[in-house]
């Protein structure tokens, strides 16, 4: 029985960066990643911390910041994805 | 999951928004027990209510104690056995060691006093309720991460694992249930 509180507490976004690389704002530090595999792994430490990363780039980082519901919208599909998965 | 014949119940909390209910249900692997009263083995039913009474973080699952009460009454009624039932309730009866969680300020800020966290109850009053009308056999509680432990109410063992999930920990309890009753029980963390 897996019984209640089974939604991640916030998104956290991985952002692609013009050269190639992806920043992050986790844990209090900014992270960059220079590698697929290193963008897994944040993926995967994000995840265990009860979390929801989430790839994105600069251009939609900035609608999302500008509306809530689209943040609220976002949201509930990162958490319906993740309970289906 | 599918091929090893184990049933598998996962159901919402207070933190869960509705949205996840139609997720779970369209489930073939895992049932979602919600509100319902379902049979664990030829012996033991299960009531679930992810449900809770009001916290400061007003989350998507928050009632009045009035309406706790009605909805566990509602699944009670169609137990079987309640000697051998098992109360899922998400919100752990009130006033017990299984539920003090830190005391808030209007910030939301933990309070504290000589250096300690104060902390004081935040269960559900009509849960305690509920076990001391019903007397099930077990009740599995969540809700207060900070208090893990076992509190009795006349007969019924009420179990709360407590979590750590910012630590990436998933907390558990193994009960091993037979005809008699609770043969032994482990709290888990992994």
């Amino acid at each position: 029985m897996l019984a209640g509180d089974i939604t991640g507490k916030m998104i956290v976004p991985i952002v692609k960066q013009p050269d190639g690389t992806y920043l992050s704002s986790y844990a209090g530090s900014d992270i960059r990643c220079k590698s697929e595999s290193e963008v897994q792994d944040l993926e995967k430490s994000i995840r265990d911390s009860g979390y929801y990363p989430y790839l994105t780039e600069p251009n939609e980082m900035a609608p999302l910041e500008a509306d809530k519901n689209k943040v609220n919208q976002l949201f509930t599909k990162l958490m319906v994805d993740t309970v289906v998965r | 999951m599918r091929e090893t014949g184990i049933k598998c119940f996962v159901s919402p909390g207070n933190d869960d928004k509705w949205e996840v209910d139609e997720a779970l249900n369209k489930s073939e692997t895992i049932t979602n027990p919600e509100e319902k009263v379902v049979e664990l083995d030829q012996h033991h039913e299960v009531i679930t209510l992810g449900l809770t009474n009001h916290t400061p973080w007003k989350s998507p699952r928050e009632f009045e104690e009035t309406e706790l009460a009605e909805r566990i009454d509602k699944m009670a009624a169609g137990v079987k056995n309640m000697n051998d039932c098992i109360f899922n309730l998400h919100c752990p009866p009130y006033g017990t060691v299984i539920d003090p969680a830190p005391k808030l300020d209007e910030t939301l800020k933990p309070v504290l006093s000589g250096g300690q966290m104060v902390m004081a109850p935040a269960g559900s009053t009509a849960v305690r309720d509920a076990i001391k009308k019903y007397q099930p056999l077990a009740g599995f509680h969540g809700h207060i991460h900070e208090s893990k432990g076992v509190a009795s109410i006349g007969r019924t063992k009420c179990f709360n694992p407590g979590s750590e999930y910012g630590e990436g920990i998933l907390r558990g309890l193994l009960v091993d249930l037979t005809e008699k009753g609770i043969k032994s029980y482990l709290f888990t963390s992994g």
